[in-house]
């Protein structure tokens, strides 16, 4: 019933193709995350879900039935917008209702649906006021109740957050995911924040420069990201990424960046030796997988360590981001808890080196992942 | 340190003196901008001899009240001020019912055909009406429409409704077309969206419109001049400048008959004022 479908779906205007072959599905009551920086076609894929726009090329599909030419007044969906859109001339009462009254049903059902909505989004008392009178969480609500009332069978919220600040935006995140998994309705949420997307969704779609790059589980998506940039794009602070030679010299394989050279023993072995064509690479590091000597438990060599010189630390409260430089090269690390380190000290840092990411010089394609097998074992 | 620069640096000093001088300069003038009103409001009570003596007298005639009966009943004022007020509204309500959707459709869609009636509203705007003053004599004499008030009305709308365009669309441009796109997920087809949610929520800059088209209505010369021979279709400002074409030109008559004819528009400003100087700010 709220299944949703795109068929190989572009959209050209004039000269620029805004979305370019888009196809993926998603079962009854799915969470769609759809994320990417600013103009990669996000917005422009939800709105042809929406039909306020139409594909140049390809289908639409909700609940089985092709909607691509169909207007947003007959298809089965709800959107909320990034700056609410509510209407500042009506009541959060009539505004709520408006749907219903598009519609043409009957007036008795109207008042006592909109009650239930609004008490459930606990705007029940605020009925006979106009949107200019509520704060920006209560229009949130009132634009989700708004929504909510049409019973659609896909929910389509076009960065219902980023007009709220910080607090409220982590608040209202966990109410719409409650919503949603209460409903069990499907929807598409489209952000910029990636954070949003691996707190909130059961799928990920990562989108850039009008094409998909990735739709996976956030867990997926993280672990395995399937190019440089959704791996870039993906985790805060962003991955270290760096050129890198792979020489192989007796029983081991060196990674030779700019900065340093790492080194897999014979124990620690991701088996990427054989399987690459060409010998260079982008190697790609997490913040979160390069520690400090006095944090890690396990057996390292020197091969897995580099030297660099701290240049800014960031405390966060529960981690630190340490920004340090070596040979040129600038790199975060991120360690739990804080730090007497100062900026200007030189400090050694290890590498985990199964948990590496190697991704095509050419294509930024991902090559192979990090061992996961082995990690789990330690 | 000289005087002025002891001054300069204080600063409440400075801000009481910027307010002094901008006093000055705003009673100067509103005293040249009252003026005209205020000799006509004294010329339309002397009589006839007393209006031409020189130098001029300011107080101290005998006043003349009855000059305010005298036009009203024994000239064409009350036609011209019927004509003027049924022109201007009619010509509001054409100006609008085809303004409005045109800005809407200006605003709203992105197209070739849009930019090009954009073009054309400017250019209309900024053209001097005088410039095409015989061509449109000719169109309307060829249809036998001299001297009625449908002419004027037409004549007028032609150039009023760019006008409204103008000031609509820059009301529409200033509002989220997230509005119109909710309108229409909320269940709405293009045309519902457009007259139960923009037009409600435009209705400041509407009636902005309105009321600025319907003061130039009211006060437009030249194409009442033009059109109209005879007090069947002008307005006031029109006849009231025939009272002057005697060779006997009753100053006090033309007065009191020009402030007769200036109240339904005083009437309309302090109703409206708010949405006039809303419109000019747009």
């Amino acid at each position: 019933m709220g299944r949703l479908e795109l068929r190989n779906v572009t959209k050209r205007f004039e000269d620029v193709v805004a979305v370019n072959d888009i196809s993926f599905e998603l079962d009854d009551g799915d969470l769609l995350v759809l994320v990417g920086p600013s103009g990669c076609g996000k917005s422009t894929t939800l709105r042809m879900i929406a039909g306020l726009e139409s594909p140049t090329e390809g289908q639409v599909l909700i609940g089985d039935e092709d909607v691509t030419n169909i207007t947003p007044k007959h298809r089965d969906i709800a959107m909320v917008y990034q700056d609410l859109a509510l209407y500042p001339h009506k009541t959060v009462r009539e505004n709520i209702r408006f749907p219903l009254e598009m519609r043409g049903n009957h007036e008795d059902d109207w008042e006592q649906k909109v009650q239930e909505i609004a008490d459930i989004l606990e705007i029940g008392d605020m009925l006979d006021r106009y949107p200019s009178e509520l704060s920006g969480g209560q229009q949130q609500r009132v634009a989700l109740g708004r929504a909510i009332i049409r019973d659609p069978s896909v929910f389509l919220m076009d960065e219902p957050l980023s007009s709220l600040d910080a607090k409220l935006r982590t608040t209202m995140r966990s109410e719409i995911l409650q919503i949603q998994q209460r409903l069990d309705e499907t929807m598409v949420y489209v952000t910029h924040d990636q954070e949003i997307g691996m707190t909130l969704g059961d799928k990920i779609a990562v989108m850039n420069d009008g094409e998909l790059q990735q739709l996976a589980e956030p867990k997926t998506i993280y672990n395995e990201p399937a190019n440089a940039f959704v791996a870039d794009f993906v985790g805060s602070p962003d991955m270290n990424i760096l050129d890198a030679d792979i020489q192989q010299s007796g029983g081991n394989v060196n990674y030779k960046t700019e900065g340093f050279t790492l080194q897999n023993s014979a124990s620690t072995d991701n088996g990427l030796g054989q399987k690459v064509d060409t010998h260079t690479i982008r190697l790609g590091i997490r913040p979160q997988n390069i520690h400090l000597p006095s944090n890690i438990t396990w057996e390292y060599d020197e091969g897995q360590t580099f030297t660099a010189d701290l240049t800014l630390i960031e405390d966060v409260g529960a981690v630190s981001n340490l920004h340090m430089e070596v040979n040129g090269v600038d790199m975060i690390a991120q360690i739990n808890g804080m730090t007497d380190l100062e900026v200007g000290d030189s400090i050694t840092l290890v590498v985990d080196m199964e948990k590496l990411h190697f991704f095509d010089r050419q294509t930024g394609e991902r090559i192979t992942g990090p061992n996961v097998a082995l990690a789990e074992a330690k | 340190m000289s005087l002025w620069e002891r001054i300069s640096q204080d600063q409440a000093l400075m801000n009481r003196l910027h307010r002094s001088v901008a006093v000055v300069v705003l009673i100067l003038v509103l005293l040249w901008l009252f003026f005209p009103i205020f000799w006509a409001l004294e010329t339309a009570l002397k009589t006839r001899a007393v209006t031409v003596q020189s130098p001029p007298v300011f107080w101290g005639f005998d006043v003349q009240w009855q000059n305010f009966i005298q036009v009203w009943t024994e000239t064409a004022l009350p036609t011209y001020i019927f004509n003027g007020l049924l022109i201007a509204t009619i010509t509001t309500i054409l100006s609008l019912l085809l303004g409005v959707p045109h800005a809407y459709a200006i605003s709203m869609y992105q197209s070739k055909i849009g930019d090009s009636s954009l073009l054309l509203v400017t250019v209309t705007r900024i053209i001097p009406p005088i410039t095409i003053l015989v061509p449109i004599y000719f169109i309307f004499s060829s249809l036998g429409l001299i001297n009625t008030k449908i002419a004027i009305i037409i004549a007028q709308t032609a150039f009023l409704e760019p006008f409204a365009v103008w000031i609509v669309k820059g009301s529409f441009d200033g509002k989220s077309s997230s509005l119109i796109d909710s309108a229409r997920t909320d269940g709405c087809t293009k045309f519902q969206a457009f007259y139960k949610i923009m037009i409600p929520v435009s209705l400041p800059g509407i009636m902005s419109a309105a009321t600025i088209t319907w003061l130039l209505s009211w006060t437009t010369f030249l194409s009442v001049f033009l059109l109209a021979t005879g007090p069947k279709a002008q307005t006031v400002p029109v006849g009231v400048f025939a009272l002057a074409q005697d060779t006997f030109t009753p100053w006090n008559l033309i007065s009191a008959a020009a402030i007769i004819g200036a109240i339904p528009s005083l009437v309309l400003v302090s109703v409206f004022q708010k949405y006039i100087i809303r419109g000019l700010v747009e």
